[in-house]
Parts: C-alpha cells; sequence; structure tokens
C-alpha cells in the first residue's frame, strides 16, 4: 500500500514531529508496609529507555506481547502518565517540562485514541455531545465552529451523512462505527499527532479494513502522524512505513515495516512473526519455540533481557548488554537492531569496549 | 494437521454430534419480538474431528456454542430443532439432567475464559470442581488428577495453588483448557479461545488444544472470527451469517474455492502480514437484524451478485460438489469476486 512512497523519515531533512529520547517509565510496585521495611523496593520497568523519533505524515507501529510495555509507551509519550526519565519533543517543543496547563493546551495537538470503544465512550451521551467535550476542554465554544468542526470530523470517518449519526447514541452504533467515532472524537480538535492504541485487533476483518484505511486516509489527507500501538501485525505492515518490536520496555529492532517482517533480524521479532497464523489450512502453524511467558520486567536479566527466551543465546548474552546498532538489510538501509548474534558480529575487541557497561 | 489428509465426511457410526433445524431465539419476554440468533442450523461432528464455526460478531456463533451446551442465559431459548449427541435427545433435556452432562460429556472454554475463574478460589480448587461434581475418582486422588491436568497443558504442578490473577493471560487460559477435559468429555466447545490473545500465545494455545484432542479423541467445535487460527485447527468450517450456516466445507475447500460471497468476501479482508494485499477489501453494508431478518438471502444487501431471485427467496444449504454446501444461488460465479 502507501509505505515507502511516503516518508524516509531519518533521512528527511525536516525535523521530526515527535521526539523522544531515553525515554523511561518505571513504576514502584506496592507492597505491604511490614516487607517494605525489609527488602528493596521492586522496580517495573515498563518503558526501560526508548529513543525515536517519527516524521511528518509517517506512520510508526510498535509491536510486540501483551506485558511488553507497548502501551505504557503510548501513554508516557503524552504524559498521560508521567515519564520517570528521558525526554519527549513535539516539533521542538520539550513536553516534559511543560506545566500541567501548558501540556493541556498541547493536547490539542497530539492525541491519543484508546482500544476499547465501549469503555471509553460514555454511553449517555450523543455522537454530538461526545464530540462536542473536547472542544469545551479545549474553549473552542462558538456553536458554530463547533458543528462545523463536528461535520468535518464525521465526514473525515466517514459517519454519513452526518446528521444521522449526531443524535445517536453509543449503543445504536457497531463496533466499527465506534471506533471511528473514538477518531472523530480526536479530529475535532485538529491534532497533528495521534497515538492509537489497538485501532483494529477489538474488530471483526470486515470492519478491520476500513478503520484502516480510515488512518491511511487521514494521513494522506490532513498530514496526521501516527503511533500505533497494536499486536496485530498484519495491521501494523498493511498500515506503517516503519515498524518497532518491543520487548520488556525496549526496542529491539526497528526499520522500514515491510523489510521487519519479511527479514526479521533480532530473534525475538523472528519468533513473533513466525507465530502469525498464514490462511492457508495446509501451512502448519509453527510454534514460536521461545515460550510464552513474558518475564515481568522487575528482576531483568543481566546482558540482553531476551537472553533466557533465546534460541540464538550464548553465554556472552547472559553477561554482556547488546549495543543499539545499525545492521545491513536488504531493501531497508536503517535498520536497527540490539542483538549481539545478528550478523555482521562485532569482533570481541570492539565487544570489550562495550561489555558490562550499561550505557543507558 | 494429520487428520485433514483422511476422508473428513463423518461415517454414520462415528458420528458424535447431529445438529438439525436448530433454532434459538432471544426473548425479552411476551410481546417482544425475538431476536433469532440461530436459525435453523444443520451441522454434524464425528468424534476426533473438529469443526470450526467462523463468523462475525453477532451472527449467532457463540449462541449456538451455548445452546450445545445447554447454558443459555435466561433470555434465550431453544425454540425448534433436535440436537443428538453420543445417540441420545439432548436439546429438549430437563434442566436437572442437563447438569450430568455438561463437563463430564461436553465442556466449553468460554470466550473470555482467562477472566472467568473464581478471583478468592485457587487455579487448583476450581480444576477440581468438575471432578467433584461428578464424582471422578476418590477424593485423595483429585490432588494428583489436578497435576497430571496442569501438566498436560504445560503448566508447573504449584500453579494449583494460586490465584488467578497471579497468572498471566496465557496461563489462565490453559489452566481453562485444563479444567475443561477434567472429565475427559467427548465433545469440547472453544469459544474464541485465542481471542485476546497476542500471536505467540495463540500459537501454544492452538497447537494444544490439537494435541490434547489427538491424545483424547473428543469432538471440537471452535468458534472463532479470526479466520486464519481457525483454518489451522478445524478439518470442516461452517461459515456463519444472520443466525445460519451459509457454507460448510473441507477447510482446504474454503479457503481454495469459496462458494459463498460472504466467505469470498471475509477471506478478502484478512491480512497475511508475510503476503500483505495492496488494498484490503471491506464487506459494506451491515449484518441483517436478527428480529427483522430480510426475505429471501440475508446477505442479498451487500452481497455484488445479488439479484431478483436473492431477494424474493431463500437459498437452501445445497451440495455444491465435493463435500461442500453453500447456500447461494450464484455460486458458480463467486469465483469471480
Amino acid at each position: 500500500m502507501s509505505s515507502e512512497s511516503t516518508t524516509a523519515p531519518t533521512e528527511s531533512s525536516e525535523e521530526p514531529v515527535l521526539e523522544m529520547q531515553d525515554l523511561e517509565k518505571h513504576f514502584i510496585k506496592s507492597r505491604g508496609w511490614l516487607e517494605s521495611l525489609f527488602a528493596d523496593e521492586e522496580r517495573v520497568r515498563a518503558v526501560d529507555g526508548v529513543s525515536l523519533s517519527i516524521g511528518e505524515g509517517e506512520i510508526f507501529s510498535v509491536v510486540g506481547e501483551s506485558g511488553c510495555g507497548k502501551t505504557t509507551l503510548g501513554k508516557t509519550l503524552l504524559r498521560v502518565i508521567e515519564p520517570t526519565a528521558g525526554e519527549i519533543r513535539f516539533k521542538g517543543t520539550d513536553l516534559v517540562s511543560l506545566s500541567d496547563s501548558e501540556m493541556q493546551e498541547m493536547r490539542k495537538h497530539v492525541q491519543i485514541v484508546y482500544q476499547d470503544p465501549f469503555e471509553a465512550l460514555n454511553p449517555k451521551r450523543t455522537v454530538r455531545g461526545l464530540l462536542r467535550q473536547p472542544m469545551e476542554i479545549h474553549d473552542i465554544t462558538d456553536r458554530e465552529e463547533q458543528r462545523e468542526r463536528i461535520h468535518r470530523a464525521l465526514e473525515d470517518v466517514n459517519l454519513l451523512p452526518a446528521e444521522d449519526f449526531l443524535d445517536r447514541y453509543p449503543e445504536e452504533l457497531s463496533g466499527g462505527q465506534l471506533q471511528r467515532v473514538l477518531f472523530a472524537r480526536a479530529l475535532v480538535l485538529d491534532p497533528e499527532f495521534i497515538v492509537a492504541d489497538e485501532p483494529s485487533s477489538m474488530l471483526d476483518a470486515s470492519v478491520r479494513a476500513r478503520v484502516l484505511d480510515l488512518i491511511d486516509e487521514l494521513r494522506n489527507e490532513r498530514d496526521i502522524s501516527f503511533f500505533i500501538i497494536t499486536h496485530d501485525i498484519g495491521a501494523a505492515r498493511y498500515l506503517s512505513d516503519r515498524i518497532g518490536v518491543m520487548y520488556l520496555g525496549r526496542i529491539v529492532e526497528m526499520g522500514a515495516a515491510n523489510g521487519i517482517i519479511d527479514d526479521p533480524k533480532h530473534p525475538y521479532s523472528k519468533a513473533l512473526i513466525e507465530s502469525i497464523p498464514s490462511p492457508d489450512p495446509r501451512e502448519p502453524l509453527e510454534s514460536s519455540g521461545i515460550g510464552s511467558e513474558v518475564p515481568e520486567p522487575v528482576d531483568l536479566p543481566s546482558g540482553c533481557r531476551f537472553h533466557p527466551r533465546c534460541p540464538a543465546a550464548t553465554g556472552y548474552c547472559r553477561e554482556a548488554d547488546p549495543e543499539w546498532r545499525e545492521v545491513p538489510s536488504e531493501d531497508d538501509a536503517e535498520r536497527m537492531t540490539e542483538c549481539h548474534e545478528v550478523a555482521p558480529k562485532r569482533t570481541p575487541s570492539d565487544r570489550g569496549a562495550s561489555a558490562g557497561q550499561r550505557d543507558r | 494437521m494429520s487428520k485433514q489428509t483422511q476422508d473428513p465426511s463423518p461415517d454414520a457410526e462415528e458420528t458424535l454430534l447431529s445438529v438439525r433445524n436448530l433454532s434459538t431465539y432471544y426473548s425479552e419476554g411476551e410481546g417482544d419480538v425475538p431476536v433469532r440468533a440461530v436459525d435453523g442450523v444443520d451441522f454434524e461432528l464425528a468424534r476426533g474431528e473438529t469443526y470450526g464455526l467462523v463468523g462475525e460478531s453477532g451472527c449467532g456463533k457463540s449462541t449456538l456454542g451455548l445452546s450445545l451446551i445447554r447454558a443459555l442465559p435466561p433470555q434465550g431459548d431453544i425454540v425448534d430443532g433436535e440436537v443428538q449427541f453420543n445417540g441420545r435427545e439432548i436439546g429438549k433435556l430437563p434442566k436437572s439432567e442437563v447438569k450430568d452432562i455438561q463437563w463430564a460429556e461436553i465442556s466449553m472454554i468460554y470466550q473470555g475464559a482467562q477472566n472467568a475463574f473464581n478471583p478468592v478460589k485457587t487455579i487448583g480448587k476450581q480444576i477440581r470442581e468438575p471432578l467433584r461434581i461428578h464424582d471422578i475418582l476418590p477424593k485423595e486422588e483429585r490432588e494428583g488428577r489436578v497435576h497430571e491436568l496442569l501438566e498436560k497443558v504445560n503448566l508447573q504442578p504449584d500453579v494449583a495453588t494460586q490465584y488467578p490473577h497471579e497468572l498471566s493471560g496465557g496461563m489462565k487460559q490453559r489452566a481453562a483448557i485444563a479444567m475443561a477435559i477434567a472429565c475427559e468429555p467427548d465433545l469440547l466447545i472453544a469459544d474464541e479461545p485465542t481471542t485476546a490473545l497476542d500471536v505467540i500465545v495463540q500459537a501454544e494455545v492452538l497447537n494444544m488444544l490439537k494435541r490434547l484432542q489427538e491424545e483424547l479423541n473428543f469432538g471440537m467445535l471452535v468458534i472463532s472470527h479470526n479466520l486464519a487460527a481457525i483454518m489451522k485447527l478445524s478439518d470442516r468450517i461452517g461459515v456463519m451469517y444472520g443466525g445460519q450456516i451459509v457454507e460448510t466445507a473441507p477447510s482446504e475447500n474454503i479457503y481454495d474455492t469459496p462458494k459463498h460471497p460472504y466467505t469470498a468476501r471475509l477471506l478478502q479482508s484478512l491480512i497475511d502480514p508475510r503476503r500483505p494485499p495492496d488494498k484490503v477489501k471491506t464487506i459494506e453494508g451491515t449484518p441483517p437484524n436478527l428480529r427483522n431478518p430480510p426475505t429471501g438471502c440475508r446477505f442479498a444487501e451487500r452481497c455484488t451478485l445479488a439479484t431478483e431471485e436473492c431477494r424474493a427467496e431463500e437459498p437452501p444449504l445445497e451440495s455444491a460438489g465435493d463435500n461442500h454446501e453453500t447456500a447461494c444461488f450464484h455460486h458458480e460465479e463467486v469465483s469471480q469476486l
């Protein structure tokens, strides 16, 4: 589909729309007071040092198992929850240093669309009321302007004619229509950047296609950049320019969407992609070979955090942190990964230089 | 995938489940126009066979599963048809006798089973429950049986002493499977067994169901909207639309040569990430209102092949060659879609 044609954002001379550097979100695990006297606090490293940037009009997807931290990453990068450390820049503005009221103002430009429309929408409000709400929060009170923005948003999400939907309640809409109302709610504020958490995975296949096309249209027509969080890897490839694969709080591989799926380098990306069932019943379904239990990001393994599940792990992987580095890949010059074993391996002397030091 | 090389049509003597003209309606009481959630469904299932029911939300597939295990919510009722199971009619069994069958002969992994465990009871206690109800094994041997069951689903024995919140979604799903096979049922119904699980856990659960079936030889009815996953598991597929089965055939035939326009559209809406389509197709329109379904074919208003005939008359589910049945007047044109 769209993919490569539009962006190669890291090459582009333009400034990225959103950039994060060494972003961290750690939670302190709650425990009883008695226990807390005798043990160190437990830190859940949900997001543990993520750096990436998203270009204008780019669609970037993060994929990974439940528990890998992708939803927390999405919330942290728009400060729905506060980061523990790191930088987030939106068009050059440092979001982390903004006061609450400045951040509130900023939210007009950066919106988040949550995954479950049934939970995210107040059942007692009509579509009109649901779309008016964000504008009222942002002091867009002129009725005529509200009306125009609502109509434009409903048109953009293809709920037409708009008049037919304005007075309906969520229970009168299908799952796919509700998902589009959620997008319309973000669009009334005319955002430049949208974080969408699992926009398609709750939907039936036939409806899913419509929501994916909607995201693509919004990017093409309104030039909105998207950060999509999903375990629907088919959707991620179909839509995205680039994909990042997340494991235990870190992006372990990143590159052009097609390249990541056709030629994954990191053993975790490989396992993830091999587990996707192809629809052809003759092709056997391979188990990933890495087991299905994601460790909790509390006591992280030494060295590479994937090594306990990794079929390619060596003794060295248990000791040394892998470095985030470029690896050559067919039709993807900018593939990055963090794995000791991906070719070309670094020489032992190179390794010695970085071994044991946490450059994070 | 071994079974798919054999003749998938069930032998008469092996038939485990035979459903004839089954209709289940939901009604809020007298005067309410009922929702015809399942409306005249026929299918058969042999021991050791897997039948996959696929369709969009609201097509009636879960209601069909709940009808078979007789666990419908109070508003739901089997209003017509027969359910022959192990040679006897169970569609009209009184409630008191239904209990003898549930878990022991037919068990079900419910949709969202991960969240169906009682939060204040240990996993072991909950898996023991069906053994206790049906008085299977002397009491002192039940704990050993629970450990054996946990092992079958690749869980450590100490999971028995844990509470549901201590387990991941994938582990809970496997515990639900252990509970479902506790009494070695003849029929296992799995409703969306992998929805909400990510691909790695999904592959594990699907392969586990297949392995357990080979070991225990139960018949399996798998219900899902995930066409790719269900075709991996099933010998035969039934495609449901608007409360009816509109096409049924071995999985390979469904994949290679769908003969109902709805099935063809469903297949076109799939995205195989390794072979992504240039354009994913959408099925325009919405499913029919099952309080007042249209005359004629229920898919006609969304179908590009539909003619006057389709809107006037309901196409029967009929043989279209080789183990393949479809309810479409235009099934010969489906390959052009």
